[in-house]
């Protein structure tokens, strides 16, 4: 089985550098079309957020590429292997949690990851090296502590850490990940993040599904928006919030510096005035301010926020817009 | 897929069941291989299903019960002296042991073997009666020679390909209108029985081998045997007529319906056989409490037809069996009337009884 | 995978629950039937209850006829029918996948699981049914025995007098042909006991009284002989809760609602069993589920009738595998989407 997997591995194309790749994915339950038309790309290494609201088809997308929902039409490529067909041969190096935790409500937490770490296929492990890695999971979410209490008891907190530890039993190159922070509170939440950040520095690919802005961008370094159905954006989150080509201008005397400025002033918020840039750059405009004797707190380039991107792409009103808000 | 595969599953068996069979006889010479086939011995299982809706009457209970609904029989056949029928149930069964000596029945739900003495050739009809073999030769010995045989379509039987004559039966004093028997070309023994009635689209009663193995049975299965913690007892008999035909005779006309009697076998003067054809006619009188007693069962079926006469009498009719309870005015006289007779000859039997019993 | 069904299986407390309900039956019965006496008339009631009274080693059987028409359907039905709509209605259905667990391979280990569930469930029935059974009728008491049998032992029986206060067998038929031997005999025991004879005897009527169990046909079987036939039995009931375990299996596929899949199965059971006891569907009785679950009775007939027992087994195949790959087709085409 090893020198099977091996091979196989050996033997993917490494040409493409990507880890999923989907093109024109469309998925209908009836009449209603839930993916429309997706193409993903998801380069090795990378932490891909797919954010969108919910019921923008976000799960169905995760669960299409775990090979437990068949695409009506169209491609998917994870880890080198075409889902649904040859999905399984892959799935031994992917961590999955997908729509919320699930376990055995009548078992323990360690006996719920044994259970699920047995029912894999058998790679030449024994018994004692399995409880070792399930010990290990355990520790790594923090769950390590908590012994023989049914999972009936746990709350939603140490259930979404229980089915964090499950995806990552195998060691997995591939982390998909559906709303992993559901019901954590902010030091859990703070905990996940590390910890995803630290398997990603070990190389592992983390595919996280969100319609949390602010996680996306506080973990990921790409990020696709969907929306109804449709992803409208795939780039990566530093080119999103690329800068604007304006400046911000905190001054004392925003008066006085508005009147030097006369039209370049795009936006006025009290001592903040937003700028179109001069040539030149922000020093010169720091420069000509100075000389002419308006006083500088602080100037910066202006960045657009994901949000700005995500409101423009989707339109107000959506829940990702309102979460934001609700959050801020 | 499935449903190809689940139509295959159902149909193959069906169709294979349903294969119909090639073999051809004469219809004549087939019914007297028929009438000459006690000698060919078996082994098998035989179920028959008989529809004639007797209500159930307590004290026939047996009888009632065996000509409305299905009886299941596994039976070794070595000769008419040496046999053995087991009817089976659901939770036990009943086996009768034909001996040369006399018969024994074992009757797994009262744990007892019941050693039989001696059963008169009269006697109410029981399950064995309804084995393939049994029927055919003893309703086919009813029918009357020049009564028309004619072939049927060939049937595969439990194995055997089995060709098929009808006896039609000319005589309008008998309610049975056809015998449709399907018997090996070869040995004559018959492996399906349809009886079909008068006015009557479906057999009244149909039976068949489910299994069957033709030679001579396995004779350690031919000895009566009887469990650990069983009874035993003796019985001069095992039927209901046995015990009656012991009384008096001689209230019993020489002359029923027309019927002449048949000289009544020894030790059973009470029975009375009136004819030899399928028509024919019994008539057994009765203790007066039992009369009361089968009266009261046939009132409380609610399905008897009251018969005008001078004393007093109930008929419960079905298309095939017609059977009659008859008491005198008085009470002191009563009888049970039988046949496979149509209203008029029994009317007419009950009539006789009671004008035979007064002179 | 086999083994992480079992052990889940073996994990719940239903699991357990289900089988302690059905071995409780036959014990309550059993129970009932001791300290009152009154065995049920005969060709009436569960098959084998009669007898019992006789000998508790026969009591395995009667466990098997009280549980077989409604409580082991229902155990196997709600075992079956939460197989994979449990799973799924839990979302560990969708975590088993991606482990991965290929899905006909789950099919395939639920199913084992389930017969597994069968045979300790029925091999419970009848080994707690045994014991109790021989605790509270004995193993066949000689005593009764040998007095129902006194021409067959005739005078040898010196045992049979001892312990006439046990002896609830009714004073039967059979009694009065040889009566008079056990009451010759009866006399003595009480002085010669320990001589080497009185263990000869001691031991023919154990003997006796082990082969006191009696086929439907009336042959006498011995403990290896009944236990054969009751082997043959066992098995035969467990072969006959295929068919509803792979109905309820299919509909497991079918819905993410157990109790869903667990109703359906025994809907489907109760149609069955109300058709074959109806003339009218003699067409399709054949094809019913539930024709020959009473065939296991066949394998206490003398000779052993293997007639149903065959068609039944050929049935439930035919069943299983039909609706096994039924509940394969749609499993794997399905969307998991719980």
């Amino acid at each position: 089985m090893s020198t099977r997997q091996t091979q196989r591995i050996d033997a993917r194309p490494p040409s493409s550098g990507l880890v999923i790749e989907t093109r024109g994915v469309t998925k209908r339950f009836g009449s209603h079309v839930a993916v429309d038309d997706v193409d993903l790309h998801v380069a090795e290494g990378a932490r891909y957020g797919f954010l969108g609201p919910n019921g923008s088809g976000k799960t169905t997308m995760v669960r299409m590429l775990l090979g437990l929902v068949y695409a009506t039409r169209g491609e998917i490529t994870v880890l080198g292997a075409t889902v649904p067909h040859r999905v399984a041969d892959v799935l031994p190096e992917i961590g999955a949690m997908v729509e919320g935790p699930a376990a055995y409500p009548h078992l323990s937490g360690r006996t719920n990851l044994a259970l699920l770490d047995a029912s894999g296929p058998r790679r030449g492990r024994d018994g004692q090296r399995r409880r070792g890695r399930v010990e290990e999971v355990l520790e790594r979410v923090g769950l390590a502590a908590v012994d023989r209490r049914p999972v009936r008891t746990y709350s939603l907190g140490m259930r979404q850490r229980l089915g964090l530890a499950g995806a990552l039993l195998n060691r997995p190159r591939l982390l998909v990940l559906d709303e992993p922070t559901n019901g954590l509170d902010p030091h859990g939440i703070r905990e996940v993040r590390d910890l995803l950040i630290e398997l990603n520095a070990a190389g592992t690919t983390v595919f996280l599904s969100s319609h949390l802005l602010a996680e996306i961008e506080a973990l990921c370094t790409t990020v696709g928006v969907v929306d109804r159905g449709r992803l409208v954006l795939e780039d990566a989150l530093d080119a999103v919030r690329g800068p604007t080509g304006r400046l911000v201008v905190r001054t004392p005397d925003p008066d006085g510096a508005a009147r030097l400025l006369g039209r370049a002033v795009a936006e006025r918020h009290d001592h903040t005035l937003v700028v179109d840039a001069a040539p030149g750059g922000p020093s010169a405009l720091a420069r000509h301010l100075v000389e002419h004797g308006v006083p500088l707190d602080g100037l910066a380039e202006q960045r657009r926020s994901l949000e700005d991107v995500v409101v423009a792409l989707t339109g107000p009103g959506s829940d990702t817009a309102r979460d934001r808000r609700d959050r801020a | 897929m499935v449903a190809v595969v689940g139509a295959l599953l159902v149909g193959v068996p069906a169709l294979l069941a349903a294969r119909p069979g090639d073999a051809r006889a004469d219809p004549q010479e087939l019914r007297d291989r028929i009438a000459a086939s006690a000698g060919v011995g078996w082994t098998g299982y035989a179920e028959a299903r008989a529809t004639l809706g007797l209500p159930r009457i307590a004290a026939l209970a047996d009888v009632t019960t065996l000509l409305s609904g299905v009886t299941r029989m596994r039976g070794w056949y070595a000769g008419p002296d040496r046999a053995r029928t087991d009817v089976l149930s659901a939770v036990g069964e009943r086996d009768r042991y034909v001996t040369p000596r006399g018969q024994a029945v074992w009757d797994y739900g009262a744990e007892l073997l019941t050693i039989v003495a001696r059963d008169p050739e009269v006697r109410l009809p029981r399950s064995e009666d309804l084995l393939p073999p049994d029927l055919a030769r003893r309703l086919l010995a009813g029918t009357a020679p020049d009564d028309p045989a004619t072939a049927l379509p060939a049937r595969r039987v439990a194995g055997v390909d089995a060709a098929g004559v009808r006896v039609t039966v000319a005589d309008p004093e008998t309610t049975v209108d056809a015998l449709d028997v399907w018997a090996d070309p070869a040995t004559g023994l018959p492996v399906a029985v349809e009886v079909r009635a008068r006015g009557v689209a479906e057999p009244m009663i149909s039976t068949a081998f489910g299994d069957l193995e033709q030679g001579p049975p396995d004779p350690t299965a031919l000895e009566p045997r009887r469990g650990p913690g069983a009874g035993v007892t003796r019985s001069p008999t095992s039927d209901l007529f046995g015990v009656l035909g012991r009384g008096d005779g001689s209230t019993l006309p020489a002359v029923l319906a027309g019927r002449e009697r048949v000289p009544p076998e020894r030790r059973f003067p009470a029975l009375g056989q009136y004819g030899t054809t399928l028509g024919q006619l019994i008539a057994v009188p009765l203790p007066a409490d039992f009369a009361a007693t089968l009266l009261g069962g046939i009132d409380r079926a609610g399905a008897g037809r009251t018969l005008t006469l001078d004393g007093q009498g109930s008929a419960l009719e079905t298309p095939l069996l017609s059977l009659a309870v008859v008491r005198s005015e008085d009470g002191a006289r009563a009888w049970v009337l039988a046949g496979l007779v149509p209203p008029a000859a029994l009317d007419s039997g009950a009539a006789d009884l009671l004008a035979g019993g007064r002179q | 995978m086999i083994r992480v069904e079992l052990i889940k299986l073996a994990g719940r407390p239903r699991t357990w629950v289900a089988i302690g309900l059905l071995c409780l039956l036959p014990a309550v019965v059993a129970v009932f039937l001791a300290t009152t006496r009154i065995s049920p008339p005969p060709g009436q009631g569960a098959a084998f209850l009669s007898a019992v009274l006789q000998s508790g080693s026969l009591y395995p059987a009667a466990a098997l006829a009280l549980v077989l028409p409604i409580f082991l359907p229902v155990a196997v039905a709600v075992v079956a029918g939460d197989a994979v709509a449990g799973e799924s209605s839990q979302g560990t259905l969708r975590y088993l996948l991606v482990r991965p667990v290929r899905r006909t391979a789950l099919l395939g280990a639920k199913l084992v699981a389930i017969v597994v569930f069968v045979v300790v469930a029925v091999l419970s029935v009848a080994g707690t049914s045994y014991v109790v059974g021989v605790s509270l009728f004995g193993a066949g008491d000689p005593v009764a025995v040998v007095r129902a049998l006194p021409e067959v032992t005739g005078g040898d029986d010196a045992v049979a007098g001892a312990g006439s206060a046990g002896g609830e067998q009714p004073a039967s038929a059979g009694g009065q042909v040889g009566g008079s031997d056990a009451s010759q005999s009866g006399a003595r025991p009480g002085t010669d006991t320990g001589d080497s004879t009185a263990v000869a005897d001691d031991q023919a009527a154990r003997d006796r009284a082990q082969s006191s169990v009696s086929s439907l046909s009336g042959e006498a079987l011995g403990p290896a002989d009944l236990a054969a036939r009751l082997l043959g039995a066992m098995g035969y009931v467990v072969v006959s809760m295929l068919g509803v375990a792979a109905i309820a299996l299919f509909l497991s596929t079918v819905t993410a609602s157990s109790l869903g899949a667990t109703l359906g199965a025994l809907a489907a059971l109760i149609t069955s069993q109300v058709l074959v006891s109806l003339d009218a569907a003699s067409s399709v009785t054949p094809y019913l589920p539930t024709r020959y679950w009473l065939a296991w009775v066949d394998f206490f007939r003398d000779p052993i009738f293997l007639r149903d027992i065959s068609s039944g087994l050929w049935l439930q195949a035919g069943y299983v595998v039909v609706l096994m790959l039924a509940a394969w087709a749609n499993f794997t085409t399905k969307d998991v989407t719980s």
